[in-house]
């Protein structure tokens, strides 16, 4: 069967969404953990969307749950209002640009091209013998499937390659092929999964621009995957910024380098300062031991004393004479970067990344400002981790995979330990408490990692990085999938592998619900 | 210095001579058989040059039932090997019935047995089965069908490795930019899988078609040595005749076998395509 639009289209046009992912989840059957979580998404008709976000985060499984070559777990994906997330791919509208091209080796151009022209049918009214007019399926003739591979030939800039074979292009070319390949189709929706990844620098330049030109004029919904934050914000009308199979902000790119939602986001598009910082009274926010003049809007936001990130951008950050500015700091690096020069300002034991066009001296001392808008305040995901626990046997506690001594007495007001080291209440009873699910909370500032891997029997991998001003935020993640978030001031390798060391002293438990 | 240095690299070169023992090799085993088989084709049992041998071989009406049989066994078995071997190695070749591989080695298990023993295993197998539909052995009653279900027994895991290797090597991305393109399962299956493995099946082809040209001991387990292929003539002149051109004849006998093999394997060369030879499977 050739791919037919839905007839229904027609009918639902006042649903401005071509397409809509309602909690869509991924699961792979050899996995612990969703590679794609309650993921929620509109999309308008004609859009440009890109999916972006480091390896591994859910972007790529997400377009091919699209595309259908992935099933969801759970959640539903409509086009034009009609569920479609169980269809097989050869029955969607929707055509793919894949990463390494994936053309017919064994067929030229014009049959590469045309490879979907053919197997398409299209329909056509006829008035039977009765007078009815009957909707009949028929092939696309062979000049009409001429004709539009010339044309699509013509729209990526190919004209007359039609006879060459596939092995005689460039890596430039045969992406232009794969994407007149699909877009002959006319397909509702274009697929482009890191179409550019292959290409070197400067072609990819070129493509990028060609692409968002091919958009304008062809006019179908684009949904485009990168991990490349600076074509993202050149060619898309809106970025979805993900991060471990969730969506960690939407919206246009101008939106996501300014007003970042968390400090993911912040590192992730393009450069920036992130700090550790707490609300203060009269629309202030200190970090950096000052006190900083913050943006009404994000003041009410949050409570005084509050735990937030807060982001500077390079460029935003103006250079003072000493002391005409919040804080005074000494450049420890200069790079010249052709239309500025980059400073690293240090301020205290902070580093502070600055961009401007005056020339300092490095050891210079310099007074830094910014003016309050471009003081970017959010809420820090959390300061602590949270795992599920449960009392051992022998009153140990047990989370994240391990066994540790800590003192669950606090748990149990009145409670003590008797003479055979039983766990009794007030009146000498024993209380039953193998087994009994607790919280465990520890603070980031409780978790400090090694590389010796005798210094504890928790072992993972870093797998993000995150520079916060003076330290990094770390996540080291166990082979059980456990995840712990830490702070330190040193510099760390993604994919090192680690001892996580727990300070017991500052782990706080707490009993679920008001279980008895 | 240097100069003399050059000079004496470029009369000794180590990566060249490496070559020497396979020449010797191919000189001893391979040409100088030819040459023989060549010499004897093409004289008496005098030494002289004749064109006796071939009259001898293409007089007899015999000669031409048992070559026509032979191609028609060779065609038949390599058919149906490709039928059967082609599913098992797609269903191999994918990891989610094959994660370890292990499925590979039981299918090829029975090629540690020797095959003698292993064809009269399957002819008493084969008869057993089928006395409940025929009533008699099938080795006696239809000897051509005996013989092409032992060729295929035992040329099967021949059919399966090569085609098994090609469809390792399949793009999975083209697979699915034809279902992304509208090509339902089946033409997904014509229109890329078949292109994609035509190198692995032309392996396939010539791993089957040239052992059953030659081979004539499973032809003689399984048809009772009622029924003769090419190779039981070559064998009765070189072995059993005791007449003086007995090894001519013979040798003419060869000549011809290996004619119908160069041109089958022209024949698939040509239908295989032009680049698709570099990529084959073993070849």
């Amino acid at each position: 069967m050739a791919k037919e639009k839905t007839p229904v289209n027609e009918v639902v046009e006042e649903n401005p969404y071509i397409i809509e992912l309602i909690d869509v989840c991924k699961k792979f059957p050899d996995s612990d953990s969703y590679a794609v979580e309650n993921f929620n998404l509109k999309i308008k008709k004609g859009e440009f969307v890109t999916f972006l976000g480091p390896s591994g985060c859910g972007k790529t499984t997400t377009l091919r749950m699209i595309a259908g070559f992935e099933l969801p777990t759970s959640g539903i994906i409509n086009l034009n209002g009609q569920d479609i997330s169980l269809l097989p791919p050869y029955k969607r509208p929707i055509n793919t640009v894949f990463q390494r091209y994936a053309l017919f080796a064994h067929l030229n151009i014009y049959n590469n091209i045309a490879f979907g022209l053919k197997l398409k049918k299209i329909p056509y009214e006829v008035t039977d013998k009765n007078g009815n007019t009957v909707t009949k399926y028929r092939h696309l003739t062979k000049a009409e499937i001429s004709e539009k591979v010339k044309n699509a030939l013509k729209v990526v800039d190919l004209e007359g390659f039609e006879k060459r074979d596939i092995s005689t292009l460039s890596g430039g070319q045969q992406q232009r092929i794969a994407i007149a390949r699909a877009i002959v189709n006319e397909p509702e929706i274009l697929l482009l999964d890191e179409p550019l990844g292959a290409l070197d620098l400067k072609m990819r330049k070129e493509m990028q621009l060609e692409l968002k030109e091919m958009h304008k004029k062809i006019g179908i919904t684009f949904i485009y995957v990168t991990h490349d934050q600076e074509e993202a914000l050149t060619m898309s009308d809106t970025i979805v910024v993900m991060n471990d199979g969730e969506i960690q902000q939407v919206g246009k790119p101008k939106e996501i380098y300014d007003e970042p939602n968390n400090a993911f986001v912040a590192d992730f598009i393009g450069e920036s300062n992130i700090y550790t910082g707490t609300m203060a009274k009269d629309n202030k926010v200190r970090f950096l031991n000052k006190y900083w003049d913050a943006d009404p809007v994000d003041f009410g936001k949050f409570p005084v004393n509050e735990k937030v990130d807060v982001v500077v951008r390079p460029e935003d950050i103006i250079l003072t004479k000493p002391g005409a500015g919040t804080v005074d700091g000494v450049i420890s690096s200069k790079i010249f970067k052709g239309m500025h020069y980059e400073y690293i300002i240090l301020v205290g034991k902070a580093e502070v990344v600055v961009q401007s066009t005056a020339e300092l001296d490095e050891g210079a001392t310099v007074g830094l400002k910014v003016d309050p808008i471009n003081i970017q305040i959010m809420k820090k995901p959390f300061v602590s981790n949270f795992y599920d626990g449960y009392i051992s046997r022998n009153y140990d506690v047990e989370f994240a995979g391990s066994e540790f001594d800590l003192d669950i007495l606090p748990l149990f007001p009145g409670a003590k330990y008797n003479d055979e080291e039983t766990l009794v209440d007030e009146n000498g009873q024993e209380i039953d408490v193998e087994n009994l699910e607790i919280n465990v909370e520890v603070p980031f500032e409780a978790i400090t990692i090694s590389d010796d891997p005798n210094a504890s029997d928790i072992h993972g991998n870093i797998i993000s990085l995150i520079y916060i001003g003076d330290h990094y935020e770390i996540m080291v993640r166990t082979e059980d999938d456990e995840d712990f978030i830490l702070t330190t001031p040193d510099l760390w390798n993604e994919n090192d592998t680690v001892s996580v060391i727990i300070d017991l002293e500052k782990v706080h438990l707490s009993r679920k619900g008001a279980k008895k | 210095m240097s100069e003399a240095v050059l000079k004496q690299r470029k009369r000794f070169n180590f990566r060249g001579s490496l070559c020497i023992p396979y020449g010797v090799f191919m000189a001893l085993f391979v040409i100088f058989p030819l040459l023989l088989i060549l010499y004897y084709a093409f004289t008496d049992e005098n030494g002289k040059f004749s064109f006796g041998n071939w009259g001898r071989v293409f007089s007899s009406p015999e000669n031409w039932k048992v070559i026509g049989a032979t191609f028609m066994i060779a065609a038949i078995t390599t058919i149906v090997c490709i039928l059967i071997a082609y599913p098992i190695a797609y269903l191999l070749s994918n990891k989610k019935y094959n994660s370890n591989k292990v499925l590979v080695y039981i299918f090829l298990l029975p090629m540690w047995i020797n095959f003698v023993i292993r064809t009269i295993g399957l002819k008493a197998l084969v008869n057993a089965f089928f006395k409940v539909f025929i009533g008699a052995d099938l080795t006696a009653t239809y000897p051509y069908v005996a013989i092409i279900i032992g060729m295929v027994y035992d040329y099967l895991p021949f059919a399966i490795l090569p085609l098994y290797n090609q469809m390792l090597k399949m793009d999975k991305n083209q697979i699915e930019a034809a279902a992304d393109l509208g090509a339902n399962p089946f033409q997904v299956f014509t229109k890329t899988i078949i292109p994609m493995t035509i190198p692995g099946i032309v392996s396939a082809c010539m791993m089957t078609f040239m052992p059953t040209m030659s081979s004539y001991v499973i032809a003689n387990k399984m048809s009772e040595n009622s029924t003769k292929i090419i190779g039981n003539i070559i064998e009765f002149w070189f072995g059993q005749s005791t007449s003086p051109i007995s090894n001519h004849v013979g040798s003419a006998l060869s000549l011809v076998m290996l004619m119908i093999i160069g041109v089958t394997l022209l024949i698939e060369k040509s239908l295989s395509g032009k680049e698709d030879t570099k990529k084959g499977g073993i070849w």
